[in-house]
């Protein structure tokens, strides 16, 4: 958890991502955020998320891509 | 030549990016859940080669391009048309592989803009200016008023680009403010557009002559001061590189840069 909060803040150093909770509900995160995210996880977590993931529920807080992230390795 | 495919359903959407997004890829698909939307209006096209795609989005009068590349040796030939693309990049060095690999298709950068945000509460408070009005377009010619001054200031490739077609509903919602003298003469505007969970500050122009006079500065606290809904009220905007003067004024009531550019490149 502490790698992907480090992937998350260097991405946008100027989110609290231990207290926001509603990251794209509350237009925090968009869209080009949500990419970066992901090649970050890829790059750095080894972890490839999938087109069909990309439900915007799952990476509203650092909990919901954490979950995401055990659930992707889980199913290989 | 390949001609593009249309791709007409997500499921030929997802198999593609299932495809191309190999590790260590490039891409700057952000369509995301968008290409539904794209899918059911006719809108998306797909242009595959051995290891790299480009999937393109039908605008009127060019295409907005998306690409995955796993090799930047293979390059995608595209038919005659007038396209644009976008790069996302952070920080200051722009993506030169991406770029080296689009100017060999043909493209030739463009603008460079980046992401500020600020909340209410990290607001400096409003100036209060004696001479000038600012009220709400109240009729479609305001409107397209507003809407030219903001398009002389871009390029029709531009996703800022406002067509004839929003103007009723930019008037309906009371997204436009224009700023006024006394006299009732035009000297800018500003327009809004509220998402879920924050304001888009989407453009804002002060005509050339009217400029320096802080007509810029009233319009920007009307904007904060008449969409706040509470203290931690959250305004986004794209701004220009070059626009240095007006960067200064953004930052002065407390925006701040937040580590998101892009880049986007025109081929014609």
């Amino acid at each position: 958890m502490e790698q992907l909060l480090e992937i998350l803040k260097g991405i946008r150093p100027d989110v609290d991502f231990e207290n926001e909770k509603e990251l794209i509900d509350d237009g925090i995160l968009d869209s080009f955020d949500v990419v970066s995210i992901i090649s970050e996880i890829d790059e750095k977590l080894g972890v490839q998320i999938r087109i069909t993931e990309l439900d915007p529920e799952n990476f509203n807080s650092v909990e919901a891509i954490w979950n995401l992230i055990q659930e992707v390795k889980g199913n290989k | 030549m390949k001609q593009p495919i249309k791709i007409d359903t997500f499921e030929q959407y997802s198999q593609l990016v299932e495809r191309f997004n190999r590790k260590g890829r490039i891409t700057n698909d952000y369509l995301q859940n968008e290409a539904a939307d794209l899918i059911v209006k006719d809108c998306l096209y797909a242009l595959c080669g051995e290891d790299n795609a480009v999937l393109l989005v039908q605008k009127p009068g060019f295409q907005r391009l998306y690409y995955y590349i796993n090799n930047f040796d293979e390059l995608i030939e595209l038919p005659k048309n007038e396209y644009v693309t976008e790069i996302l990049f952070r920080g200051d060095s722009v993506p030169e592989v991406e770029v080296k690999w689009l100017e060999s298709l043909g493209f030739e950068k463009n603008l460079i803009r980046d992401q500020y945000a600020g909340r209410y509460c990290d607001f400096a408070k409003p100036i209060e200016q004696k001479n000038i009005v600012i009220q709400e377009a109240l009729t479609i010619e305001e409107v397209k008023w507003a809407c030219d001054l903001f398009n002389s200031s871009f390029d029709k490739w531009s996703g800022d680009y406002i067509s004839a077609e929003q103007y009723p509903v930019l008037l309906k919602n009371g997204d436009i403010l224009m700023a006024k003298d006394k006299q009732g003469n035009l000297l800018g505007a500003t327009q809004r557009e509220l998402k879920k969970g924050y304001v888009n500050w989407a453009h804002l122009a002060v005509i050339s002559s009217a400029r320096g006079m802080g007509i810029g500065t009233s319009l920007m606290d009307a904007i904060i001061e008449r969409n706040h809904v509470d203290e931690k009220t959250r305004y986004m905007m794209w701004v220009q590189r070059q626009n240095s003067t007006a960067i200064k004024i953004y930052l002065r009531k407390g925006f701040k840069s937040i580590n998101k550019s892009t880049i986007s490149l025109i081929k014609k």
